[in-house]
């Protein structure tokens, strides 16, 4: 057993995702010494807070240009391939697709519950899959859903961030989009953390788990064709657009936001500060 | 270390009644002023709550009709932004710095064209939310200032429910909305981080930036 273990380690998926972890690692620290360095827009004026804050993008011409190259595919592949499987499938139908992929997800969502502490999720989770994968045959039904075990997802670059770690850099990868040095190390991360890799690689249908990543990543496009036409259509700046969304958003995922009664609304953006003075030490006009 | 000082005893006088009196006078004092404004804020979330079921009343009543003509509902939405909307302090905020930079005329131009970008992306996207179901969650004080933050749901007909939370100032007599956040992303910080990238990019003239958000109005209207 421990060479079966071994030799699972050490081909592979040991091997890119080392690669991965190395580039990952070197470009967050590529990306603090620029921070570092980093000089007000305007000379002899502090840089601004929210700016720094919210752009932390040294990477920000290489990430341009994957982030096209995304935009590329998607017009040429994703969202063709999108809009088929809408406009083919019952909605049944993609609903049951959507269920057996969180279903299937499951541990690595569990994994990542218990990493954070959080029982009560971690216990809805187990009960999900307990409930989904009988009575819900296979995990084609979302019947645990009614009965008081609703979805949520996580992953390791929650779980990162939950016991503090900064997201590193903004980072666009090829085809995936939208991340950060520390969600992509989650990424890597959570396919490590996945039963189901090994259970690839030990009956050889690695091919069929990747049509798994790219049929979940078809229904998700689908269910997002209005939403991005809408905010692709009067923005003036895409990628900064989509840079922002994805860093609020991803801070809302951290702290659980939505769906938690207890949590206090709108922590992170309370923090903005719309006060006359933040931006101007004379009066403004109102 | 913080070095307490011992408490002093209070000697038994005929000064002890007078003494006795002051302290229960002062405790009443003090309750007062920490349950009044209590009071009043307790009522301010009232009336927060109030003006933001107003507001979304209207905007069903206006706007989810899609029978009515587009150019009318824009001019419906245009005239709810307006008025329940503080436009001025939501430009100032996405400009940020550059704000500060731009002269009167730049501030007033930029303003409009931010009310048109709003229109133009917000008064199309109502259809389809008749029967939306809006409730009030937690409020609660940011700072001072006056501004709240108001979180509600909203529960469109077969789609699922949006955490949206609303930052609101009173000042006037009356609300405004200072900011709408959802689902943790909040339009004014999004805003300000798209068109601060590309004033960053043109080294800050803000009549290029006024320039571009035309353009996508125009293609838009």
């Amino acid at each position: 057993m421990p060479a079966r273990v071994c030799s699972l380690l050490d081909i592979g998926v040991y091997r890119r995702f080392a690669a991965v972890l190395a580039v990952l690692l070197a470009l967050s620290a590529c990306a603090s010494q620029n921070k570092d360095v980093a000089a007000p827009a305007v000379p002899g004026e502090p840089a601004d807070i929210y700016e720094a804050d919210e752009t932390n993008d040294p990477l920000e011409i290489l990430n341009r240009f994957i982030f096209a190259f995304d935009l590329t595919l998607d017009v040429f592949i994703f969202k063709p391939a999108a809009a088929t499987y809408r406009f083919l499938l019952p909605v049944e139908v993609r609903d049951s697709v959507r269920n057996v992929i969180r279903n299937l997800r499951s541990p690595v969502v569990l994994a990542n519950d218990l990493f954070q502490g959080e029982m009560e999720r971690a216990e809805t989770t187990v009960m999900r899959f307990l409930i989904n994968t009988t009575v819900g045959v296979l995990g084609i039904l979302d019947v645990a859903d009614g009965w008081g075990y609703p979805h949520h997802d996580e992953d390791f670059g929650q779980t990162l961030a939950v016991h503090g770690a900064g997201e590193g850099a903004y980072l666009v990868l090829p085809i995936f989009g939208p991340s950060s040095i520390r969600d992509g190390i989650g990424l890597g991360v959570d396919i490590f953390l996945d039963p189901l890799t090994y259970v690839g690689r030990i009956y050889g249908v690695e091919n069929e788990l990747m049509a798994r990543t790219v049929v979940g990543g078809v229904d998700t496009r689908s269910r997002n064709i209005e939403a991005i036409d809408d905010l692709h259509r009067d923005s003036i700046d895409f990628y900064a657009r989509i840079r922002s969304l994805y860093r609020q958003t991803r801070a809302n995922d951290i702290r659980n936001g939505a769906g938690d009664e207890n949590q206090a609304p709108g922590l992170y953006s309370s923090e903005l500060d719309f006060s006359d003075d933040a931006d101007s030490s004379e009066t403004t006009a109102d | 270390m913080r070095i307490v000082p011992r408490p002093q005893r209070i000697d038994a006088t005929p000064n002890r009644r007078a003494l006795l009196e002051w302290i229960s006078g002062a405790l009443i004092g003090m309750l007062a002023l920490v349950w009044m404004p209590e009071q009043g804020r307790a009522d301010q979330a009232d009336a927060a709550g109030a003006f933001l079921i107003s507001l979304t009343d209207r905007a069903m009543a206006d706007l989810v009709d899609e029978s009515i003509p587009i150019d009318e509902r824009k001019s419906r939405f245009r005239r709810l932004f307006k008025n329940n909307f503080d436009i001025p302090a939501i430009g100032r905020f996405v400009l940020g710095r550059y704000w500060r930079a731009a002269n009167e005329a730049e501030r007033k131009e930029f303003l409009e064209v931010f009310e048109d970008v709003m229109v133009e992306r917000f008064a199309p996207q109502f259809t389809g939310y008749a029967g939306t179901k809006f409730q009030i969650g937690v409020i609660r004080e940011v700072k001072e200032d006056d501004q709240l933050m108001v979180s509600s749901t909203v529960a469109p007909p077969n789609s699922e429910v949006v955490q949206v939370d609303w930052r609101l100032r009173n000042r006037d007599g009356g609300f405004k909305v200072l900011d709408v956040v959802a689902q943790g992303v909040s339009m004014a910080l999004t805003l300000r981080s798209e068109y601060g990238s590309v004033l960053k990019s043109s080294g800050g003239k803000i009549d290029e930036l006024i320039a571009l958000l035309r353009e996508r109005t125009a293609k838009a209207g």
